[in-house]
């Protein structure tokens, strides 16, 4: 039949729910490996410097005087390389979809004095 | 199919027999590439030998030239290929490499860089690291030297 | 006998999915010679590779095209393992193809779109990207990204696919397949299409092997070459691979060519995840590259074929690395295709050549 070739596919999709969304009244729910931002838990993180020099796009700077991690989320690639060579697993990528801001400006998170834990007396 | 590759070294005199023998016998022209070292500029013509589906083996060969400067002059290969046009005009805008005899020549203004020959200048960072790793290898050999001395001698 | 003139088509048109600038000697309405420039989007990649170190380029390296991302990480991650001699486990061989023949799906799908979009068949290109939508969301749930992955290192994967998320894969490939077979049928065998494609930009079978021309375009040219049946990394645990050809040469043959590869692209897939074996997804890997070592390695992407070359200083950076995209060894083959065509018919050849201008010029 030369006429009507996509007829099928048009007439079967007023009877099928849409493949859009009513973005921003409905949102989709973001799957768990998804590349948001990343994080840093300040409990664990020893500021030993290696997410600062294996970045590839120089995006982290560690501050071992002044105790502070801070991160540009806007030069940041979401590359993950930072986490996975963190020695202590202090770093997690956070599963969110972008929300769109007006400045551009660091995060800094300053990372509190650890208490040194006595070993073990015989 | 089993598949191999292997690398060669050429003459820059030969370049141009070499690809009239490989056009003659029906081989395929891959690409062209150039890397910048510290004794002249290497040049490698990668060719693939013919093959069916029912062959055995397929091959791919690099033809290596090795220690050209600025005053050599290259004989271009497009009479036999006329795809290295793209891959010779390219090669003379980032390494100043001098071609003669381009199909289609665009005399430097392929890329119409700000800089020219950026692929020539080593960073500062570069240099250090190659110095720094220059030193550990010559240490481990020293070691390894007086090693064998001392297990030579007992 | 008229004389020429020569029209600029410029980098920036309505109807050019990519920055190439052809000067076009014209004779009335007819093309005699085309003239190809680039270097619009020179970003001088493989410079950058003396300030990353080999780990950290795979991700400069999957920002070359957002198209071929992952072929391009792929590849420079198959070249790093051959040169410093590591073995990769089977499990990682078989998701690396995975992801890439469902890369390929993602590509030739949205040229479909674009084709269509050329002519003015805007709702066929709606079809076609709402079915790209569903590959990009399979992406999405196995990798974390829609177009740029970072899912490939040197020495293996990073991520696992589970049970749950196989059968996801699966289930998405046989909705599509239905609906793709039948966009296929209404824009090839539409007769103002074919009006508009057959038997325009020829090329013959001797011209392709002279001008040595890769990828989907040579093999509508009978030329029987392709990459994946030399049978290496993952491609060796198919059973069997025929490469798809079509003797006509004209751009019709090049956009059937295409839509076939997608359904057999999706064969191999279903075919290896039926036999997924277990295990682990990396190795370690440490040192770096002996100083004066070089090798280099061949990859069957969505356009053509495409050479790496890489060499070792003894440091953890690259003394060099070089990537040969299809694009550019198509270029001198476009010119031949383009001489002796109308005018009117210049973007229909030029996007059944399926240009990748930011892969070419890095």
């Amino acid at each position: 039949m030369g006429i009507f070739k996509l007829g099928t596919m048009t007439l079967s999709s007023m009877f099928k729910k849409p493949e859009t969304l009513l973005y921003p009244l409905e949102t989709k729910e973001p799957p768990k490996g998804l590349k948001g931002s990343i994080a840093v838990d300040p409990s664990t993180c020893i500021l030993c410097g290696m997410c600062m020099r294996n970045c590839p796009c120089s995006a982290i700077k560690v501050d071992k005087a002044a105790r502070t991690w801070s991160i540009n989320h806007f030069m940041c690639i979401q590359c993950q390389y930072c986490a996975r060579t963190c020695p202590k697993g202090s770093l997690t990528m956070l599963p969110h979809y972008t929300a769109p801001a007006t400045k551009i400006e660091e995060e800094v998170v300053p990372i509190p004095e650890q208490e040194k834990i006595a070993p073990p007396s015989e | 199919m089993e598949y191999s590759q292997s690398f060669l070294p050429l003459d820059a005199t030969d370049i141009l027999e070499q690809a009239q023998t490989c056009k003659n016998a029906g081989w395929r022209f891959v690409q062209m590439l150039a890397v910048n070292t510290e004794t002249g500029i290497d040049l490698i013509y990668t060719y693939m030998v013919p093959f069916d589906a029912k062959d055995e083996k397929a091959e791919l060969v690099n033809y290596k030239v090795t220690g050209v400067d600025k005053e050599t002059t290259i004989p271009s290969i497009t009479d036999f290929y006329l795809e290295a046009f793209v891959f010779e005009n390219e090669i003379h805008d980032l390494f100043g490499v001098k071609i003669e005899g381009i199909a289609i020549d665009f005399k430097g203004n392929f890329y119409s860089l700000k800089q020219r020959e950026p692929m020539t200048i080593i960073s500062q960072a570069q240099l250090e690291a190659r110095e720094k790793a220059k030193k550990i290898a010559a240490a481990k050999a020293a070691k390894a030297a007086k090693a064998a001395k001392e297990g030579k001698g007992e | 006998m008229g004389k020429s003139t020569i029209i600029p088509f410029g980098p920036q048109h309505p109807v050019l999915p990519e920055p190439l600038h052809l000067d076009l000697v014209v004779e009335d309405e007819r093309v005699i010679q085309a003239i190809p420039q680039i270097g619009f989007v020179h970003r001088g990649l493989e410079k950058l590779v003396e300030t990353r170190d080999y780990n950290q380029f795979v991700y400069v390296a999957e920002r070359i095209c957002g198209i071929c991302a992952l072929g391009h990480s792929l590849g420079y991650a198959e070249t790093v393992e051959g040169l410093m001699g590591v073995e990769i486990p089977e499990r990682a061989e078989y998701l690396r193809v995975i992801w890439h023949e469902l890369s390929r799906v993602h590509s030739h799908i949205l040229w479909l779109g674009l084709a269509a979009d050329a002519f003015g068949f805007e709702s066929l290109f709606m079809h076609c990207w709402r079915l790209r939508e569903r590959v990009l969301d399979v992406f999405e749930q196995t990798t974390g990204g829609r177009v740029i992955f970072s899912v490939i290192k040197v020495g293996g994967v990073e991520r696992d696919i589970t049970q749950f998320q196989a059968h996801v894969i699966l289930d998405t490939l046989v909705g599509i397949k239905d609906e793709y077979k039948q966009l296929c049928k209404a824009f090839l065998n539409d007769t103002s299409v074919q009006t508009r494609l057959v038997d325009v930009g020829y090329l013959s079978y001797e011209d392709a092997i002279n001008y040595s021309v890769v990828g989907p375009f040579a093999r509508a040219s009978n030329v029987n070459y392709d990459v994946r049946m030399l049978g290496k990394g993952g491609y060796k645990y198919l059973d069997t691979f025929d490469p798809i050809l079509d003797g006509q040469g004209d751009c019709y043959a090049r956009a059937k060519v295409r839509a076939l590869e997608v359904i057999q692209s999706i064969e191999i897939i279903e075919e290896l995840l039926s036999k997924l074996p277990e295990g682990d997804i990396s190795v370690p890997v440490k040192g770096s590259p002996a100083d004066g070592a070089e090798y280099s390695n061949i990859l069957e992407q969505p356009r053509g074929e495409c050479y790496y070359y890489a060499r070792g200083n003894g440091t953890k950076y690259l003394e060099r690395m070089r990537m040969r995209t299809p694009t550019s060894q198509n270029l001198a083959g476009m010119t031949s295709a383009l001489a002796g065509c109308d005018l009117a018919d210049v973007n229909m050849i030029v996007l059944t050549i399926d240009p990748c201008i930011s892969c070419t010029e890095r």
